[in-house]
């Protein structure tokens, strides 16, 4: 067996969360007690913290991480997707009023053409995922049942919120569907591949910083 | 046999007429168009068409103090003054001021915490309690 032509080796198990959260705590740990703890972790120094930061920040930029040049079309319909995915219910003024009701707290809407548009480019984009998750083999060999749930309750919630909000179909249970897709939206968080959501800046912020000693900061 | 064909013609056509002029009748039932559009310009949401009569009925126990208030001129807490019932727009306008919700927001506010008490209460009629319930686009043509 040929050996791997790879020039070091990314061990899996430091993306996970207890990887994350052990080194969070390692380094609470050192900041308030002085006391080094764990020594198996890279050192605390500002070259790795800007190597972190700045891998957050491209990878938040379009096109700012290689893997996103390497696909054009996969790294182009990602930023759309997204920007709309977390602009479009932040910013939705039916959404806003009934944050009002709650909070008596308000902050400018989106218009409504806009965000129609919007909606409509997130349903797209979870057409487009879902595609590329059956035609893909390699991407297909690493997905699973909670991989699929997600992108058809992703595709349910803005369906719904859009044939609501036009009065296309039945008015109530469209509503009552779209809330409770919703709440199921944001329960599957800690449990799929949503979690990206949070351990995004942590994944990031982690492989800049390993890059940034390891590759001196041309991984990006 | 002839008699008996012709009672039962007289019954079908009395039902049908008694049910026309009912569903006449709820058609008519006086609504009127909450719109405002001297104040929100071009509206976002369809009109609402209000039905007074209905409400001054639901809310006869609550009396109609329970949407309509002012000021009261000494203390400057809202009370009801009878007969003086005043438009909304007298004193609410586009944007919130001196802690005097806006327009938008004081009709929310009059309408959907009662609608909310219903679901709460187990009222087999609740009446709206969704947006597109109120805001409905067939009802009107002129707005989106």
């Amino acid at each position: 067996m040929t050996p791997s032509p790879m020039r070091f080796k990314v061990v899996n198990s430091h993306l996970s969360l207890s990887y994350v959260f052990t080194t969070i705590f390692y380094h609470l740990f050192y900041a308030t007690t002085g006391l080094i703890w764990l020594p198996s972790i890279p050192s605390f120094d500002t070259q790795f913290i800007n190597g972190g930061f700045k891998s957050i920040f491209r990878g938040l930029l379009p096109f700012g991480l290689s893997a996103m040049r390497q696909q054009p079309l996969l790294g182009g319909v990602t930023f759309i997707f997204h920007l709309c995915v977390v602009m479009t219910p932040l910013f939705l003024l039916a959404h806003i009023v009934l944050f009002y009701e709650s909070w008596q707290l308000q902050w400018p809407s989106l218009p409504d053409l806009p965000a129609d548009i919007m909606t409509m480019m997130v349903i797209a984009g979870t057409l487009f995922f879902a595609f590329r998750r059956w035609i893909r083999k390699e991407v297909r060999a690493v997905s699973n049942f909670a991989d699929w749930a997600l992108l058809i309750v992703v595709n349910g919630v803005f369906l719904t919120g859009l044939l609501a909000y036009h009065h296309w179909g039945p008015y109530r249970p469209l509503l009552i569907t779209h809330v409770l897709l919703g709440e199921i939206l944001l329960l599957m968080v800690p449990f799929t591949k949503l979690v990206h959501m949070v351990l995004f800046f942590f994944t990031r912020g982690y492989l800049g910083a390993e890059y940034e000693i390891v590759l001196d900061g041309e991984g990006l | 046999m002839k008699h008996f064909h012709r009672r039962l013609l007289f019954y079908i056509l009395a039902a049908i007429l008694g049910a026309a002029l009912f569903s006449y009748a709820q058609a008519q039932e006086e609504t009127y168009r909450i719109e405002y559009t001297d104040i929100f310009g071009k509206l976002r949401r369809p009109a609402i068409d209000f039905s007074h009569d209905l409400h001054a009925e639901a809310l006869e126990e609550a009396g109609c103090g329970a949407c309509h208030h002012a000021p009261d001129e000494n203390t400057g807490k809202l009370v009801y003054i009878e007969d003086e019932e005043v438009s909304c727009t007298e004193c609410h306008g586009l944007k919130e001021e001196d802690s005097k919700p806006a327009l938008r927001e004081a009709f929310h506010g009059s309408c959907t915490p009662c609608h909310r008490e219903m679901i709460k209460e187990k009222i087999s009629f609740k009446g709206p309690t969704t947006c597109g319930e109120c805001h409905i686009p067939a009802t009107d043509t002129t707005q989106p």
